[in-house]
Formats: structure tokens, sequence, C-alpha cells
């Protein structure tokens, strides 16, 4: 029997683990405390189980038989690289400040994901800087996320 | 100034003239062009514009100061239908349902279209949220009275079971979305004790996840990943149909806004449920009465029209318990009183007698304010839809900077940022192996609400408050869209419909 055990399973299965240490964690809170968020965890629990069953029975309904099951792994390179650039934007922030991450962001993605001209890339660089340094910091005079490495530069 | 007794009309004739003098005009102009900017950045609303705005409001007179915070108030939810539509990214909380057709449409290269309609039926919602403001001024006592925790309770409870409608074709990850949602928006201190739940020690979690963060992870973030991935740009069609054809479709479907603006007054008039809870109804309900359905969530007008209409309308009804007790429903209520409280307006009884012209002054501005900003944006229509066809390597880091922004701007903290780049990644894996996201939105939204509401009423009512006549009506309701929402799942389910 060849059944695939895909991304959507696992999800079910990361849903009730994930609600399951939530109902562990919150079993020694006060009873109004832990009424409502307990009660949600128990009917999250049992309807996800429920749904897992139920379509793990249809793939299993649908499969050929005489085929052992197998883990299918879908997961692509292109969205890991997305999602470091994401991850990238928030460590740059973190250390730069919001402002300089961004438009370093800016340019990089443009000029090195993007491959863009430099002159584009620069001046829609240039734009974004801009639109937040004169709306944000100058008219409404937001202080903008500050990076700690100016804090360790002093 | 008007005394106690004077006839309505009178006040009534007297907010207009108040309305149409030059500082009024200019203060409010500046108003609703303040307003609009702040709508259109996603994370950035009323509540941000208004917050900034009050440092301002001493330095004018009473009725300038009124102009500039009610012209801002007002026009902030029918600017945030433009990025929802063109970019997924709500401008706005209550522009959260608007995503779920305009963004598909905007990739059908029909954003002129959704545009063009959104902003029709947010005129019309506005419109018609201050008109059922006006008409309920010689009501407003018995209204507000009507209502207390139990039918809030039932009302939160008739938001939920709308999830049946938005589950897709698999009811129990539709439920299971819902439940989630509920249990992330538990995280924090809870309504009852202060306890903290689920914050692992980290102080960040103490305080609640917003509902913006989540909102732009789950569908903005996660869909401008999804193209950057595939390399798409959000339309590769040119705009067939312009502005003027969405304006067209919202009078065709006129019976729906007029429905969508009654439900937006009527769930903003509830003290906590909001824009957010309208427009998510609204849609909901469309879904349910609307034929044929099998567009809703790929790019029918009528999904934008109706939240659209709702979001706005909910203004009007959210005025009705501030203006008649000084009791804020909201957020952004909170902080039009304290605007009112600072120009020397004391909301209430006592501001029903004294100024009632003041009272229609507001309602004519919140009027005003959604016809002129209204037009300012359907000019604008044309040029703002062809944002769609920009290359998605050049709008995937703007985009994903406006969302940043947005993120950051309330609280300036960094790990809004990781917040949001959480639920990108819940959404993009929901998104890609069809699990509904609106139900986790719809939970995360009405999770707090149930439970606050739930313990209210069990101390004040007991187990009796399921007998009160309203709630009643309320539950019969729920029950009704829970059999609806299911034979909607299952005529999607059959063959023939696929």
């Amino acid at each position: 029997m060849k059944v695939k055990i895909d991304k959507e399973d696992i999800f079910h299965l990361i849903i009730i683990f994930v609600a399951s240490i939530g109902l562990c964690v919150g079993r020694t809170w006060p009873y109004e405390t832990g009424l409502f968020p307990r009660t949600v965890a128990i009917i999250v629990i049992i309807v996800t189980s429920l749904s897992f069953l139920l379509e793990f029975y249809e793939k299993i309904k649908k499969s050929k038989p005489g085929k052992n099951i197998i883990v299918k792994s879908e997961f692509g390179k292109n969205a890991l690289i997305n999602f470091a650039w994401l991850a990238a934007y928030i460590i740059s922030t973190w250390l730069f400040g919001y402002v300089v991450a961004s438009s370093l962001y800016v340019f990089l993605y443009l000029k090195v994901k993007g491959k863009l001209s430099w002159i584009v890339s620069i001046m829609v660089t240039v734009g974004a800087f801009a639109f937040l340094e004169v709306v944000f910091v100058i008219l409404l005079r937001i202080r903008m996320l500050p990076g700690v490495l100016w804090n360790w530069l002093g | 100034m008007l005394k106690g007794g004077d006839s309505l009309v009178d006040a009534l004739l007297s907010g207009i003239t108040q309305l149409l003098t030059p500082i009024y005009i200019l203060m409010f102009s500046l108003g609703t062009i303040i307003g609009l900017f702040f709508g259109i950045l996603p994370g950035l609303d009323g509540v941000t514009g208004l917050a900034l705005l009050l440092p301002f409001v001493f330095m004018l007179e009473k009725k300038a100061a009124l102009a500039l915070i009610l012209g801002m108030s007002a026009i902030s939810f029918t600017a945030g239908a433009i990025t929802s539509i063109l970019l997924g990214a709500p401008g706005t909380s209550g522009s959260t349902a608007t995503i779920m057709d305009g963004f598909p449409m905007a990739k059908k290269g029909l954003a002129g279209k959704a545009i063009g309609a959104a902003i029709t039926a947010s005129i019309f919602g506005g419109v018609f949220g201050a008109v059922v403001l006006s008409l309920t001024i010689p009501i407003f006592k018995p209204l507000v009275l009507m209502f207390g925790s139990a039918e809030f309770l039932a009302m939160t409870i008739l938001g939920i079971s709308l999830v049946a409608v938005l589950c897709g074709e698999k009811p129990l990850r539709g439920i299971t979305s819902a439940g989630v949602g509920i249990l992330i928006s538990q995280i924090g201190a809870d309504p009852i004790m202060g306890l903290y739940r689920w914050t692992f020690g980290i102080t960040y979690l103490q305080q609640k996840i917003s509902v913006v963060l989540v909102a732009l992870g789950l569908f903005a973030l996660a869909e401008i990943i999804d193209m950057a991935i595939q390399g798409m740009p959000i339309s590769t069609r040119q705009s067939t149909q312009g502005k003027f054809d969405g304006v067209l479709e919202t009078f065709k479907n006129w019976k729906l806004t007029l429905s969508s603006s009654f439900i937006g007054a009527v769930t903003g008039f509830m003290p906590g449920l909001g824009s957010a809870v309208a427009c998510w109804i609204s849609y909901a309900l469309a879904m349910i009465t609307c034929k044929p359905k099998d567009q809703f969530g790929k790019g029918d007008i009528r999904g934008v029209i109706a939240p659209e209409a709702a979001n706005n309308a909910s203004l009007g009804g959210a005025l009705i318990p501030t203006i008649a007790f000084g009791i804020p429903g909201g957020t952004l209520m909170a902080l039009l009183l304290s605007a009112f409280w600072m120009i020397g307006l004391r909301p209430g009884p006592e501001m029903l007698r004294r100024n009632l012209d003041i009272v229609y002054l507001i309602i004519w501005t919140i009027a005003l304010s959604n016809i002129i900003g209204g037009i300012i944006l359907l000019i604008w229509t044309d040029k703002f839809a062809k944002i769609a066809m920009i290359r998605i390597e050049i709008l995937a880091p703007i985009i994903t900077l406006v969302i940043f922004l947005g993120a950051v701007i309330t609280n300036m903290n960094i790990w809004d940022l990781w917040v949001v780049f959480g639920f990108c990644l819940l959404g993009w894996v929901m998104k890609k192996i069809n699990w509904p996201r609106p139900p986790l939105l719809m939970g995360f939204i009405l999770g707090p609400l149930i439970e606050r509401f739930y313990f209210t009423t069990m101390m004040v009512f007991g187990e009796k408050w399921v007998m009160r006549p309203m709630v009643l009506i309320i539950l019969l309701m729920a029950v009704f869209f829970l059999i609806i929402g299911y034979k909607t799942v299952r005529n999607a389910r059959k063959p023939s419909n696929r």
C-alpha cells in the first residue's frame, strides 16, 4: 500500500502536538484563567485528530495496495532563500535600526536578488529612504527602531 | 449653542451651518487627507492617526479640532481597502476581509474595478452609519440599554458560527483553524485574574499579540513571499475594467450594500466588536445570501462590497454608545472620547441635552468626510491599479518594507517583526496545503471577546442569560447560519460545482 505522509498530515500532527503542550502547560492555572483556553485546546486536539484520521483514511482508500507508506518532502530551496531574506532583514533591523536596515534591504534585494541595474536599485533605495526619513522621522517625529550596533559603538 | 428643548430640526440645521464655515471645511479637509494617508499604510489606522493628532487638539479652537479628528477618523477605513486589494496587506483591521476577494481580483487584472467598488461601498456604508446615528438619537437610551454583556456574548457566538461558511471544502480544517486562532489569542494576560498564559517568561508575550501583526503576516507577507518564490507580479494582465465598473457593480448590488451597512452599524454599536468583526460577519453573510457562491474567495466583487460597506458603517454605530453614555466601544472610540474631553465636550446624556447641534455636526462630518475622501480616492484609482503590474523584484522589497513599517510603528519592538515573520511562515504553509486562513483570523479576533463576555455574563445573569429575548434571537440566527454554512460547504463539495 503506497500512502504519502505529506505536508498536510505533518501540519495536522504539529497542531495536535502544540495544542497538547499548551494543555499540559495550562493544567495548573486557576479555574478562571484556564477554563477557556483548556476547553478550546481540547476541542482543537479532538477536531484535528478527527480531521487527520478522516483525511488519512481517504488517502488509504485511494492508494494502491502492495506498497509501503513513504514520507514525502516538498519544501523548496527557493522558499528557504526567500524566508532567509526576511530573517536577514529582521536581524539587520535589530543591528542597524529600521531606517538603515530597510534601505540596505531594498538595495540588496533589487541588486542581488532582482538583478536590476545600479541606477534603478539606487533610485528606488533613495526613494524608500527619503519616504521613511521625511514622512516618519522629520514630519511625524516618530523615533524609528534604533539599532543595537550604534549602542555598542557608543 | 443650543439649549435643551430646542427641536431636533433646529439642531440638525445648526449642525449644517457650522459645517459650512471656512475654518471647519479647511480643518476637516486636512483631517480627511491625514486619514487617507494613515488608512492606506498597513498597520497604521485611525487609532494611530488620532493618537498622533491628540497633542495638537489642545492648540486648536473647539470646532476646528472636532473637524480635524472626525475627518481623520471617518475616512481611514475607506483608504484601508486600497492596500488590501492591491497588496493583500490590510490597511486597517477593518479591511482584513476585503483581502479575500479584493486581492484575487487584483491578480486577475481587475484592481481598478475592485477599488472602485470598495470606495463606493465605503462611501455608502459611511453615510449609512451617519444616518443610523442621526435616526437613533431620539431612542439612544432604550437602544443602548437593550444590549448587555449577554447580548454581546451571543453576538460573538454568532460571529464564530460564521466560521462554518469560511471553512472551504474541508470544514474540520476550518474549525481547527478557528480554534488555533482562539488559542493564539489567549497568549498573554488573562482578562479575569490578570495571570499570564503561555508566555514562557518572555516579557513581550505578556501583552496581547496585535491583530494587525497577525493579519500582516498571515495574509500580506505570506502572499508577497509566495509571489517572490514564483517570480510572478501581482497581476500579469492589464486592467480591463476600470473604477466605474466597480462603482456600477456596487449600485447593482444595492441590497448587499445596504444589508452589509446595516450589519456594520449594528456590530459597531456593540462595544468591543468593532470594524474587524463587522467586516467578517458581513463577508460571511454575503457568502450565505448571494448566488452564485462559487466565486467567493477567488475574486468575487460582492466579497469586496460587503466588508467595505460594513467597516465604514461601523463607525456610525460605534459612536452611539460613545455619544449617548460616554462609553467607548473600542480603542478608536476611547481616543475619540479623550479628544472630546480635551476640547471641552462631555459626551453622555448632558451632551444630548445641551450640545445637540454638536452631535449633528459630528454626524454631518462623518457623512461628508466619507464622500469627499471617497471622491479623492476614486480620482486616483487608476493610478493605484497600475501598482499591480510592477515587477515583483521591485515590488517585493518595497511592500515588505511597508509591511514591516506597519508592524513596528506602534510599539517599536523588534519582536513585532518576528511575530509577523512567524505568521507569514504559518500563512504561507497554510496557503500551500489548502488550509483556510480566514477562520484563524476570525478566531483570533473573537476569542478574547467570547471569554470576556462569557465571564461577565455568567457573573451578572448566571445560566439564565440564554433566556433573554434578544439573546435567543441572536443564538437562533447563529444556528441558522451554521445550517446554511453546512449546506454551502456540502454544495461546494458536489462534483458539479467544482
